[in-house]
């Protein structure tokens, strides 16, 4: 018998996959059927596989009332063609023949697909998990949270050899138009090879690469995502990663939690003006020190320089090098503590900072007043929620030290200026980053209907 | 790229604050050589590792020059850091250089930069030397206890008059208002006494007031409300009324023929504090006019001898400027003020007569 | 966005109680001060209420819009003209200020250096920030500032140092007739409309005229701050002798229980953050006249951008070549001369207004 065409192409695909152990293509014959399957079994799953379509076969037996169960079948599509077909295998469909008839069957299994509790944004009370490393599953829990019918999602793949799957999110009713249509622009001249995580999308979307603030979003909390997609922001969920992206966002999302939207007024007023207040102490303390200790002593008041003064007696460095040394180790230290496992993390905390604190001191390498401003730094720079955004201020305080160093406090009025210039010139997606008010126009009012005012 | 900007930019006015040494007061005497003008002396702090321990050090550096700043030039040469006056809070003038031209004295101290206006100025009597070398055992910092005694945040007292640098200034150019000052004297046993003040004319100083007309010219004029005040009893015995509220209010009358009427309305509430012989009860209302007839007599002695003197650091002259509209204020006043008659109303309030009737 | 016109004139208030509007009205205090700053209060006023009331009638248009359709001769040489009144604006409030700094934050640092940063910081601001930005950079200086405005007010205000004596004796030469040096200083304080020519692109919406009566108030409390106070801390006769008055005062006061005790740091650093950003904006006023002067269809980008360059570039060399030649008289001689000039240029810019929107208005 001459093979068909369609066996041909079957034959093409499976030389396509080659003989992998994980690959498993199979004849089947039962009564007057003729199948061929064809799928790898690493990504499938086989027992649904066996349950879906093998027991029916053998339990039907016949061509034509077999064909009309696959394609009845939900998780069966058509046959799109010979190559498209070998990526879709390579994603877990598994392909069938059935005398003339072809469909491409969803077996997809993820291991990954547990939902776990959210530990890098936390809040006191509220949701306690995180999305998935699964989108379908992320999905499902952003459904869940947001029964709307205008959510509309589309689904792209990018990345040459990952191939990632992505999902952009946004509420048809709610989002800007226009927005929408500069972040689908800058999807599709993204260009990379591999992608994994969100933060990487977003440098690949930016337009400016070297960009110092982050102006999109990475979260992982489900219901940050439901209430920016209420507040009319566009979301971008990413196969294998918790982290979903969110834009356009300003500067004052970066400060703010899920708690202040759970927490009373004054109480969520407070917390934010901490936060702003550890915003300002991270910035300007170290670049103060210097300022006033080696520019302008006058603007202490005489006992409180003489302290100052006193507890510099003895360090054998000017104050500039004694705060960059400190602030270096101390930078040091957060980043041994992220990259160490828990358990030895502690350890890593405790020698670096209690015992080498001390020491220092008691070395007279380092003054009194030092050790607490570095303390001070680094509590208060944790204080800002979201990750993207504390890195940029740690590295932001270095660029008012250096103004500092140079000119004292002319350097740190007109750094301040500059770097308050160079957040006001940032845009995310058409919308200002910095701004002092966000009064909502008429249109943007009615988006944010039930949101804060972000 | 911090230590790049640095090196780049290096020797532009970096100085650390341990490479300095701080002036904190300032001291100007009459040079012991006549052919010199001034003997200048600051006191500088030394930085001390630990505040609490309690060991003050300071240096005095002492110079005799013609001028205020020839002798910071030498004093410069002489210690091994960076002189800083920024913390210079206290400027001591001697008692001979006070009677000097003061317009002239000053004029250094506001003009330079750094030298702050709200330091506080005094006369020392005899020499500023003498008041800059003393050491009370319970500075920590020095010249603390001096800061600590102008300052709001440490003792409050009505013989303590504090007068700012600018302020000062201020009234030795203002026509209508003089300069007084607080006479610091170093009390034998290692204390500051600072009960007496000076009061100047428009360049130097005049008349020296004793504690007990300081302390009423403090609250006359407004710079304190509490004070104590002895009030001597007809019938021998004596108490002591201390103010809890005092309010003055100055009016200018003037009659038809150019004679000038000051008036002057003081209201003071206070607590009898200590008691020498018998204060009954039924006797307060009488005890009340006493005290109010020794306030008026007192306050009447004060500014009769102000008026003497032809001083005035009440203001009572600006406020004549003030109220009158035109350029031939100033010399009505000065015309009239000789010959002007005061009139001085008292009202005492006595609140309470303490824990005891 | 109509906020936006309140901040434009608040900034140019404040940096105003800093240099030499104080200095003039305080030289005048004996003659005529009083009357003219209700003179000046007055004529500024006006002005603003024109300004306001014909800019309202073309929404988000500039003055190189509104006098587009002009014959050349006209519109260049009004463009042309007060750009560089605007860029001398801006030119004498960063020689002042950076006189003050060189003077009384770094001594130790050359006036060309500091000058040099100045003007690079500048510069660079003005190169990629447009008008919108610009505006939003403005709203948060103010916004952080206002706590340090508030702070030096109320410490200068319940002071006890004030002899208010002196400042009844000030107030006293009222009859005086107003001085023209001191209008013409004082009607520089309400001069933040003229922001509007080019501001008021981005500003949309009308600005609503009934709501404006804050502003005659705001500056008259302003000035008399700026003018009065220093008078009260220094004395009526004492005060004249100050170069600048009110860093005088701000060295007067002093706070007893923080841990800054004078509060002249904190007034130097307010006002170096007001003056910069109030230089950013006279000079982008400046550089967008002088643009328009020059902007042609059918340049192509290149060129367009090699001209922007060129100049700021001319801005930057004007700049640094004024701090080399002048002194610190020169510099208050300049001031003085350039407020005069200004006023009368202002008044000519008012008439060129109203005819052009009288003749838009025959033409429609």
């Amino acid at each position: 018998m001459k093979p068909s065409p369609l066996l041909e192409e079957i034959r093409w695909i499976e030389d396509q996959l080659g003989s992998q152990p994980d690959v498993v293509a199979q004849e089947i014959r039962t009564g007057d059927i003729e199948a061929r399957l064809v799928y790898v079994c690493s990504l499938c799953n086989e027992k649904l596989l066996n349950e879906q379509v093998l027991r029916p076969l053998f339990a039907i037996g016949k061509q034509s009332e077999f064909e009309s169960y696959l394609l009845s079948l939900p998780r069966s599509i058509p046959y799109p063609g010979k190559e498209k077909s070998v990526h879709e295998l390579m994603y877990g469909y598994a392909l069938l023949l059935a005398g003339s008839c072809v469909v491409l069957l969803d077996m997809r299994e993820k291991k990954n697909s547990a939902v776990t509790e959210a530990d890098v944004e936390k809040v006191i009370q509220g949701p306690q998990f995180k999305l998935s490393e699964d989108l379908e599953t992320s999905l499902n829990l952003l459904r869940h949270r947001y029964h709307q019918p205008s959510l509309f999602m589309e689904k792209r793949r990018i990345g040459t050899a990952s191939l990632t799957e992505i999902a952009l999110l946004y509420d048809k009713k709610r989002i800007d138009p226009h927005t929408l249509e500069l972040i689908k622009q800058e999807l599709d001249q993204v260009q990379t090879d591999v992608l994994f995580a969100a933060g990487q999308l977003e440098k690949l979307m930016a337009k400016r690469k070297r960009k110092l603030f982050p102006t999109m979003m990475t979260t992982d909390r489900p219901d940050r995502v439901a209430l920016n997609l209420a507040q009319g922001k566009a979301v971008i969920l990413i196969e294998g990663t918790p982290f979903a992206l969110v834009a356009p966002t300003v500067f004052y999302d970066f400060m703010s939690t899920m708690d202040d939207l759970y927490q009373s007024v004054w109480i969520s007023g407070f917390l934010i003006f901490l936060r702003y207040l550890g915003l300002l102490i991270c910035l300007l303390v170290p670049a103060l020190y210097v300022a006033v200790t080696a520019y302008s002593p006058e603007l202490f008041r005489v006992q409180l320089a003489f302290s100052v003064a006193g507890s510099r007696v003895g360090v054998p460095f000017p104050a500039f090098l004694e705060v960059l040394f400190m602030l270096i180790m101390m930078e040091l230290l957060t980043e041994a503590s992220v990259r160490l496992p828990n358990v030895i993390g502690s350890t890593a905390t405790t020698v670096g900072g209690l015992i080498l604190g001390q020491a220092v001191t008691q070395a007279g390498l380092v003054s009194d007043i030092m050790i607490i401003i570095v303390a001070a730094v680094a509590i208060s720079n944790f204080v800002i929620p979201i990750n993207a955004m504390s890195f940029a201020v740690r590295i932001a305080k270095y660029f008012l030290l250096a103004c500092c160093i140079g000119y004292g406090i002319v350097g740190l009025v007109v750094g301040s200026i500059a770097l308050v210039a160079y957040i006001v010139r940032q845009e995310s997606f058409g919308q200002p980053y910095f701004k002092l008010f966000f009064v909502p126009t008429a249109k943007e009012a009615q988006r944010l209907q039930g949101g804060r005012s972000g | 790229m911090a230590v790049g900007v640095l090196f780049v930019l290096a020797g532009c006015g970096y100085k650390d604050i341990d490479k300095r040494f701080f002036v904190v007061s300032i001291g100007v005497d009459k040079a012991v050589k006549e052919e010199l003008a001034y003997t200048v002396i600051l006191k500088l702090a030394v930085p001390q590792a630990n505040i609490k321990s309690g060991a003050e050090e300071f240096i005095l550096v002492k110079e005799q020059t013609n001028s205020i700043t020839e002798a910071i030039r030498i004093a410069k040469a002489k210690v091994d850091k960076e002189l800083d006056f920024s913390h210079a809070k206290l400027i001591v003038f001697g008692k001979e250089v006070a009677k000097g031209d003061m317009r002239e004295t000053i004029d250094f101290f506001t003009r330079r930069r750094d030298i702050q206006g709200i330091a506080w100025v005094g006369v020392a009597d005899p020499t500023a030397e003498e008041v800059l070398a003393l050491k009370p055992k319970s500075e920590r910092l020095p010249s603390n206890s001096l800061f600590l005694s102008f300052g709001d945040t440490g003792t409050v007292s009505p013989y303590i008059i504090t007068e700012y640098m600018f302020s000062f200034r201020k009234r030795l150019y203002e026509r209508g208002l003089d300069p007084i000052l607080p006479i610091i004297r170093v009390d034998g046993s290692n204390l500051f006494a600072i009960d007496h003040s000076a009061v100047f004319d428009k360049k130097r100083m005049q008349l020296v007031l004793s504690p007990k007309e300081t302390a009423l010219y403090s609250v006359l004029s407004g710079r304190a409300n509490r004070a104590d005040i002895k009030i001597k009893r007809e019938n021998g015995g004596e108490f002591f009324l201390a103010m809890d509220e005092s309010h003055t209010s100055i009016k200018l009358k003037r009659g038809a023929e150019g004679w000038m009427r000051i008036a002057i309305d003081m209201e003071v509430e206070g607590v009898v504090e200590e008691v020498k012989g018998s204060l009954p009860a039924n006797e307060l209302g009488e005890a009340r006019k006493e005290a109010e007839e020794t306030l008026q007599k007192e306050a009447l002695n004060l500014l009769l001898k102000l008026q003497k003197h032809g001083l005035d650091p009440f203001g009572i002259g600006l406020r004549y400027r003030g109220s009158h509209i035109g350029r031939s204020d100033w010399d009505d006043w000065t015309t009239h003020y000789p010959d002007a008659a005061f009139d001085v109303r008292v009202d005492v309030i006595i609140q309470t007569t303490g824990g005891l009737h | 966005m109509t906020r936006y016109v309140y901040y434009l004139m608040v900034v140019n208030m404040l940096v105003n109680v800093f240099a030499y509007v104080p200095s003039i009205l305080i030289e005048h205090r004996f003659d005529g001060a009083i009357m003219s700053i209700l003179l000046g209060t007055l004529i500024g006023s006006v002005l603003l209420l024109l300004f306001v009331g014909i800019f309202n009638r073309y929404p988000a248009q500039g003055l190189p819009e509104l006098i587009g359709q002009s014959p050349f001769w006209l519109r260049a040489p009004v463009l042309f003209g007060f750009s560089w009144i605007w860029f001398a604006a801006g030119a004498m409030t960063l020689l002042a200020f950076n006189n003050v700094t060189i003077r009384y934050i770094n001594p130790d640092i050359s006036g060309i250096h500091m000058m040099f940063i100045y003007s690079v910081v500048v510069l660079v601001i003005l190169a990629f920030l447009g008008s919108d930005k610009l505006l939003m950079l403005l709203e948060m200086i103010l916004a952080i500032n206002l706590p340090l405005v508030l702070l030096i007010m109320y410490h200068a205000y319940i002071n006890k140092a004030i002899t208010w004596p002196s400042i009844m004796e000030v107030l006293s030469y009222f009859p005086d007739p107003p001085n023209w040096r001191a209008v013409a200083g004082v009607t520089f304080t309400f001069s933040g409309y003229i922001g509007l020519l080019v501001f008021h692109r981005v500003i949309n919406g009308k600005i609503p005229l009934r709501k404006l009566w804050a502003l005659p108030v705001l500056g008259l409390v302003n000035l008399a701050t700026t003018f009065l106070i220093p008078v009260g801390f220094h004395g009526a006769d004492g005060v004249g002798d100050f170069t600048y008055p009110w860093v005088a005062t701000a060295d007067a006061l002093r706070m007893d229980y923080a841990p800054i005790e004078r509060l002249i740091t904190v007034f130097l650093v307010l006002y170096i953050s007001i003056a910069l950003v109030s230089v950013i904006l006279a000079w982008h006023v400046s550089f967008e006249l002088l643009q328009s002067v020059f902007r042609l269809p059918g340049r192509s980008r290149k060129v367009w951008a090699r001209a922007r360059f060129a100049m700021l570039f001319t801005y930057g060399t004007v700049i640094i070549w004024m701090e080399n030649q002048f002194r610190q008289e020169d510099i208050f001689a300049f001031g003085e001369a350039w407020l005069q000039i200004r006023f009368v240029a202002e008044l000519m810019l008012a008439c060129v207004l109203i005819w052009l929107a009288m003749r838009r208005r025959a033409s429609t």
